[in-house]
């Protein structure tokens, strides 16, 4: 009986580590999402009328297939979603709402233009143009 | 002021009598009264008619954002005493790390399932409000970044050729 | 989702599915009616930005007192109260830090308007309804916000003196020289108006 009690207590104790596990991951999935909005806009002015944007920002801009040589930054900002949670902004004369979908997952909604639901993690950056000429929201995880 | 309170019909009916009467009589009386109601008669068809500047969805959005954010949170239950917990966690417990068990043995026998089913997740869903209206999506992998960009009726924002993207 | 189509609802359908905390059928209210209680906020406040913030305040307020409308009105009078008490508080709050200029301190103790000639013809006889509007528009603009509130009141809300009385916060009688005031200022500014066309 003691035998069979022990034997229990393993699997109990294994079960529960992992169900623990699962359970931590879950949480991270779901904890308040830490973004960064900026607006920036894109030049080939060897003058840049605004500081440029952060180097590891320009690399991924300049890969793009957009033709401006610099970006430089009219406004950032940064805001913490809680999962479902979401928040209007105007940037560059765009209307638009963010919303944490959980998972690391956002929907950027512009209004009267479109919506786009994407995966948002650490290494993920999301780009999309604005009313405002040659103007770009760069949504990201905030470092 | 007798005579506006007249006009807006504030005073009581002997008082608004010897008030009209007192008009009809006195010329100052008349034309005080009469640009009292030329005043009140242009007002009463002319109040300005004024849209909200912002869009429907840009002002409900932040209604619905502090709506949510009043809800009263619900309470959380007290815990149980910790044997009766501890009991609560192992059946339930069993029956998921079994799950999660096959679910790991899975994962690493089809590492190539594993990495397309991340590779899908990361792709963008994109639609768009307007029936006239285009978005197209440029994905560099490598840099983890997505590019959507929206057609705008008066957009001039000139865009490259798409070039490989790695 | 409830499945109703809320677009053609109508309002006091709308306000008992959202009394049951179907936000959807709220949204419908706003949609309908935002313009309405925006304007009127902006006839308050004559700032956009206050008015967009405060028509904002009295959409939420109204959702979270929606147990508290029992229909004796419509449900646009009931918002357009609200609106209307949230922009008097900002207005007072505006006027704690203010410094009054000697004419508003003179308008407030009466005596201005009686010293403004009568004007004998009508400033708005013959001009076209948008045009009207917009002169009057123009006008109430340059009202204190003291003036513009109980003529704002009195005129688009109905309100009698009382009642104005009440809701401002002052005696009749100050409602009473502030309408006086208030109208005679309109139809001097729209005298002008009219010799400058």
């Amino acid at each position: 009986m003691s035998t069979s009690f022990f034997s229990a207590t393993r699997l109990a104790c294994a079960a529960l580590g992992l169900l623990l596990l699962a359970g931590v991951t879950a949480r991270a999935a779901d904890k308040d999402l830490k973004l960064e909005a900026q607006l920036v806009v894109g030049s080939n002015d060897p003058q840049p009328k605004g500081p440029p944007v952060s180097p590891p920002v320009e690399k991924k801009l300049k890969r793009l297939p957009l033709k401006w040589g610099s970006y430089y930054v009219v406004s950032s900002q940064q805001f913490s979603l809680a999962k479902e949670a979401s928040k209007p902004l105007v940037l560059g004369g765009s209307e638009m709402v963010v919303k944490n979908l959980g998972g690391e997952r956002v929907e950027l909604t512009l209004i009267n233009r479109g919506k786009i639901t994407q995966s948002l993690r650490k290494d993920q950056t999301l780009v999309t143009n604005v009313k405002d000429e040659n103007s770009f929201v760069v949504l990201r995880q905030a470092d | 002021m007798k005579l506006q309170a007249f006009l807006d019909g504030e005073l009581p009916e002997r008082e608004a009598r010897e008030i009209l009467a007192w008009s009809q009589r006195d010329r100052e009386a008349a034309s005080l009264l009469a640009e009292l109601r030329n005043i009140r008669q242009a007002l009463a068809k002319s109040e300005p008619h004024l849209s909200h500047p912002e869009s429907r969805e840009f002002f409900w959005s932040k209604i619905e954002r502090e709506i949510q954010r009043l809800k009263p949170h619900p309470v959380a239950a007290p815990p149980r005493s910790g044997f009766a917990a501890l009991r609560r966690w192992l059946f339930p417990a069993v029956a998921v790390s079994a799950l999660v068990i096959a679910g790991v043995i899975a994962y690493f026998q089809a590492p190539t399932a594993a990495v397309q089913t991340v590779a899908d997740a990361d792709a963008p869903t994109v639609e768009t409000t307007l029936a006239n209206s285009d978005a197209t999506t440029y994905r560099d992998a490598s840099e983890g970044t997505t590019l959507v960009l929206f057609s705008y009726a008066t957009d001039d924002n000139p865009v490259k050729k798409p070039t490989a993207i790695n | 989702m409830s499945g109703i189509n809320y677009s053609s609802a109508d309002d006091d359908a709308l306000v008992k599915a959202a009394r049951q905390g179907e936000l959807a059928a709220f949204e419908e209210l706003v949609f309908r009616h935002r313009d309405q209680i925006y304007a009127r906020a902006f006839s308050m406040t004559r700032h956009e930005e206050d008015a967009v913030d405060l028509s904002q305040e009295a959409w939420i307020k109204g959702w979270q007192r929606l147990g508290q409308f029992q229909g004796d009105s419509s449900f646009t009078t009931w918002m357009t109260r609200i609106v209307i008490n949230l922009c008097l508080d900002h207005l007072r709050k505006q006027k704690r830090h203010r410094t009054d200029s000697i004419e508003e301190l003179e308008e407030d103790s009466g005596g201005v308007e009686r010293q403004m000639p009568v004007v004998t013809v009508n400033p708005t006889a013959g001009l076209e309804r948008a045009e009207l509007r917009k002169k009057i528009d123009g006008a109430l603009g340059q009202l204190t916000a003291e003036h513009h509130t109980v003529l704002v009141l009195h005129e688009f809300e109905d309100m009698d003196y009382k009642t104005i009385a009440k809701t401002v916060g002052c005696s009749m009688g100050t409602v009473m020289s502030r309408l006086f005031y208030a109208r005679r200022k309109m139809a001097a500014l729209l005298a002008d108006l009219r010799k400058e066309s």
